[in-house]
């Protein structure tokens, strides 16, 4: 009963193991918020994650916000009062990009740190054409993928520009293009789980098969070492021949760097 | 000498047997000790008083005798003893008495050498509850639950082997350098041959002359420390079982030839410095001067029951090790494997979540 017991406490404390990052991902930072419902719900999904990218490779915080039932407020002002509702710990800085329906204007602002690193017009050029053409999961997956790229400095010509193609009952399958391809790579959450699973199965396997051989002692003695007679050893000759050298390169990533 | 071998006490005829723990001979009736020497003139005179008595070799049943085994009489109680062809001593199953079967013992039988016995049945006891004890994966109830259904000490037959080795190996060895640049990481491979040559000598290698014993069990027991080895007395094997040897030294010797070329590839390749990774890749190992011992080993054999089933166990008659298997709780195994990985993945995922 006991055993019975304990086995159930067992299997319940290893699916909490291994049901924390699920919970953790539910708990994820949240950087979009479509106030105005112009995105849909693939579409919110695909910019979150491009946004959770750049926070977590670029530390830098990305807000998208989308309006349309606060005409009292222009772009700036509802930007204003967002923020200061907002505490952000990114070494990186915060940028803020608000779409505003009301009076068909948009702002985006870089805070913090990032005020020195993105330019708050080069950003509103990048998508002041789709924009225009309301083109608004292009316009946020263009800021949110131009932030999570390496080389935020590197003017046009080196960001990703998005395009999307045909609406089909309102889901974009959209491509990025890049001019300058440096793609850093991400790891997935998954990826990281399966690698501490596979890291915890190796050190189990290898502590059971240690307390395994301590059950056994009957086991041969294929040496005689321990019967050497002692100062028997004499080398009488010996050599070092070089045979062949080969040499093998692997391209650097651009993270080693970093 | 006799074809068989009692010893009896010069004080009141009780029964002699070989003590471990003072490494004497001790009588079992009145507790009086005695040395080698004290024994063997005393059994000289009885023997010559005896010189006519009659061969106690006698046929098991209408003068054959049965296939692989041999009858003897007891002196002590007149019963009949039924032994196989290779036990050299034993003791009277009704009385005890403990019998030398000299006959066995003699000629080309006889050993060189023996290892006496150290411990005592209780020291061996001792050792194989020592042995259980840190065992994570034994069931909680085999040591409150498994019965000792048979103790023997047992001395073992042994082929002692001394040789020399010559010795000619080729090893495959490899240097690395890395190094880098702005753009590549470069890992530079050299391999070399190494050469080495040389000579080892090798003194007392043992290897089971006994096909009844099994091998992983009696390796498992070394080493025997050599220091305590003497030249062979009979009575040293009073009160425990021996068994002559059924394999012989020729082929006993690939054995130990195996293990000497093992350790000299091992102790060779320490040699070779300097390098990232070595590898033998062609040896050439001769034995020279061999010589071999044939000499008998302590052993204490247990044999225990438990959950039905029979586990074996050797405790070395002079140093306490304890050769053996011990039973695996599953159970026990399935939740060591899971609470680790329970454990080692909760820190991992701390780990990655302060990452």
């Amino acid at each position: 009963m006991v055993k019975k017991a304990v086995s159930i406490i067992f299997v319940f404390l290893m699916l909490a193991v291994l049901c924390v990052p699920v919970f953790a991902s539910v708990g994820e930072h949240r950087y979009l918020f479509d106030y105005a419902d112009k995105l849909s719900d693939d579409e919110e999904n695909t910019v979150s994650q491009m946004l959770d990218s750049a926070a977590e490779e670029r530390n830098v915080e990305l807000y998208i916000v989308t309006k349309s039932e606060n005409p009292d407020f222009s772009a700036r002002e509802y930007l204003s009062q967002f923020a200061s509702g907002i505490t952000s710990t990114a070494s990186g800085g915060v940028i803020y990009a608000v779409f505003d329906y009301d009076s068909n204007t948009f702002a985006v602002v870089p805070t913090g740190n990032a005020e020195g690193v993105y330019d708050s017009s080069l950003l509103e050029d990048m998508i002041s054409d789709f924009f225009s053409s309301g083109e608004i999961y292009n316009s946020c997956m263009t800021l949110a993928s131009y932030i999570a790229a390496d080389d935020p400095s590197g003017g046009i010509n080196s960001i990703a520009v998005y395009d999307s193609k045909e609406k089909n009952d309102g889901k974009n399958d959209g491509t990025v293009y890049s001019q300058n391809s440096e793609h850093s790579e991400k790891t997935s959450v998954l990826k990281k789980e399966l690698i501490v699973i596979a890291v915890a199965l190796i050190g189990a396997v290898i502590v059971c098969l240690i307390l395994k051989k301590q059950m056994n002692t009957a086991v041969k003695n294929d040496s005689a070492s321990e019967y050497m007679k002692p100062g028997s050893l004499k080398i009488t000759s010996s050599a070092e021949m070089f045979i062949r050298s080969e040499t093998d390169k692997t391209p650097r990533s651009k993270q080693n760097e970093d | 000498m006799p074809a068989i071998l009692d010893y009896k006490c010069p004080n009141c005829g009780g029964n002699i047997k070989f003590d471990p723990s003072n490494q004497q001979f001790k009588c079992e009736n009145c507790d009086s000790v005695f040395t080698s020497e004290q024994l063997k003139s005393y059994s000289d005179m009885i023997n010559a008083a005896e010189q006519k008595s009659n061969y106690e070799f006698v046929p098991v049943s209408d003068g054959a005798v049965m296939d692989n085994m041999n009858g003897y009489i007891c002196k002590s109680c007149g019963a009949q003893l039924i032994t196989d062809e290779t036990s050299s001593a034993s003791s009277c199953p009704y009385c005890g008495n403990p019998v030398v079967l000299a006959d066995r013992l003699s000629g080309v039988n006889r050993p060189d050498c023996v290892i006496p016995f150290k411990l005592s049945k209780e020291d061996a006891k001792n050792a194989l509850k020592n042995f259980y004890k840190g065992k994570v994966l034994l069931p909680s109830v085999f040591k409150s639950e498994n019965r000792i259904k048979e103790i023997k000490g047992v001395y073992v037959p042994f082929w002692l082997f001394d040789s020399d080795a010559d010795v000619n190996i080729t090893f495959e060895a490899t240097r690395e350098k890395k190094w880098s640049d702005s753009d590549y990481d470069y890992t530079e491979t050299s391999y070399y041959n190494v050469l080495r040559a040389g000579t080892a000598g090798y003194e007392n290698i043992p290897v089971d002359g006994s096909s009844k014993m099994p091998d992983e069990y009696m390796e498992g027991l070394e080493p025997y420390s050599y220091d305590g080895m003497t030249g062979f007395d009979p009575a040293f094997l009073s009160g425990f079982m021996a068994d002559k040897y059924d394999v012989d030294a020729e082929a006993s010797f690939p054995r130990a030839k195996q293990r000497i070329e093992n350790a000299c590839i091992s102790s060779f390749e320490k040699t070779v410095k300097g390098f990232d990774t070595v590898r033998p890749v062609n040896s050439c190992i001769r034995t020279l001067n061999g010589k071999y011992r044939y000499a008998l080993l302590p052993v204490w054999m247990f044999t225990t029951k438990f959950a039905g089933k029979n586990y074996t166990f050797a405790v070395n008659g002079q140093t306490g090790k304890v050769s053996g298997e011990l039973p695996i709780d599953k159970k026990k195994l399935g939740l060591i494997f899971g609470g680790i990985t329970a454990g080692i993945a909760l820190l991992g995922q701390i780990f990655v979540f302060l990452l």
